[in-house]
């Protein structure tokens, strides 16, 4: 039987991005840096990461006002930054295509849970629990050179 | 002519060809793995991914990879205008919309048409044709799509 999930809809400055609700712990409105600096739920200090120049080197922020997308792991939480929170939705997993394996097999690291068509375009649903394990581990400078940096 | 041998897949009978231009040269994909052609829209880029793999389509509902084989040819790249096109492509197994510059017309080419690849083409572009083909006195270069496909697996 399919179950619903709630995705959440974000935008960074270049792109719109899906994630799954469940792989957050904590959304935090970032209006200055100070907010940053506050701990998890654990009392640990955050590790912080803008998502969308970590995705596309070219999506620099334009705005001091963002939200952090808190995704906790065993040893720290990573604060993702995005620019807005758009929309809540919940939607049956089934409804996300997974990429053709000719291009899951040559992504650099596995980012993507696959795709969502949303108004005629497919928009990725990124897998933000392997994303915060990767900049913790510091693997998230491997995309140079990737299309996104293009 | 050169004395490599022919592509005796290719040479057999008629086939169907879809003729397309990537830069200012003219390719022939197989029509029996031609789906359609669909207008050129935005990708959505995927992270991490090579350059002739830059991302993903919507097409009536179905997310398909796009695949631009000019950087797999040494072809020069153009910006999109009114007749870039996707050719949607079944083949291997594999569904992909490839990223051309202009579709021209789908031929009929008679196996007296094909001729082998010349000797001294690059080997890089080499890899991804079958033959070549004569058509209304121009030269075609036919696509040889399991190459293509071969190639974005293993990542060369």
């Amino acid at each position: 039987m399919a179950t619903t999930n709630v995705l959440l809809f974000v935008s960074t400055t270049r792109h719109r991005y899906v994630v799954r609700r469940d792989q957050i712990a904590e959304i935090r409105l970032i209006s200055s840096n100070a907010d940053l600096e506050l701990p998890d739920t654990r009392g640990r200090t955050l590790v912080c990461q803008e998502l969308g120049s970590l995705l596309d080197p070219l999506d620099i922020r334009s705005n001091a006002r963002r939200h952090a997308l808190i995704v906790a792991t065993r040893r720290r939480s990573v604060a993702l930054l995005v620019e807005r929170l758009e929309d809540f939705v919940g939607m049956d997993l089934d409804t996300v295509q997974r990429l053709s394996p000719l291009l899951a097999r040559r992504m650099v690291r596995p980012w993507v849970l696959g795709a969502l068509v949303c108004d005629d375009i497919p928009l990725l649903v990124l897998d933000l629990r392997q994303i915060a394990q990767d900049v913790l581990l510091g693997m998230h400078t491997m995309l140079t050179g990737s299309n996104m940096n293009r | 002519m050169s004395d490599e041998p022919m592509n005796t897949e290719q040479v057999q009978g008629p086939a169907s060809y879809l003729l397309l231009r990537l830069g200012n040269e003219i390719y022939g994909v197989p029509g029996a793995s031609v789906r359609g052609v669909a207008r050129w829209r935005a990708v959505t880029p995927v992270p991490g991914t090579p350059a002739a793999l830059p991302g993903i389509i919507n097409q009536r509902g179905f997310v398909m990879p796009v695949v631009n084989i000019h950087p797999l040819l040494g072809l020069p790249e153009s910006p999109p205008d009114r007749a870039t096109r996707y050719v949607l492509i079944q083949h291997d197994a594999v569904d992909l919309a490839l990223l051309v510059d202009t579709v021209l017309d789908l031929v009929e080419l008679p196996p007296t048409s094909f001729e082998a690849l010349p000797v001294g083409l690059d080997p890089q572009r080499a890899r991804f044709l079958s033959n070549l083909a004569r058509f209304d006195d121009q030269m075609l270069a036919l696509i040889d799509l399991s190459a293509i496909i071969a190639a974005l697996r293993a990542g060369d």
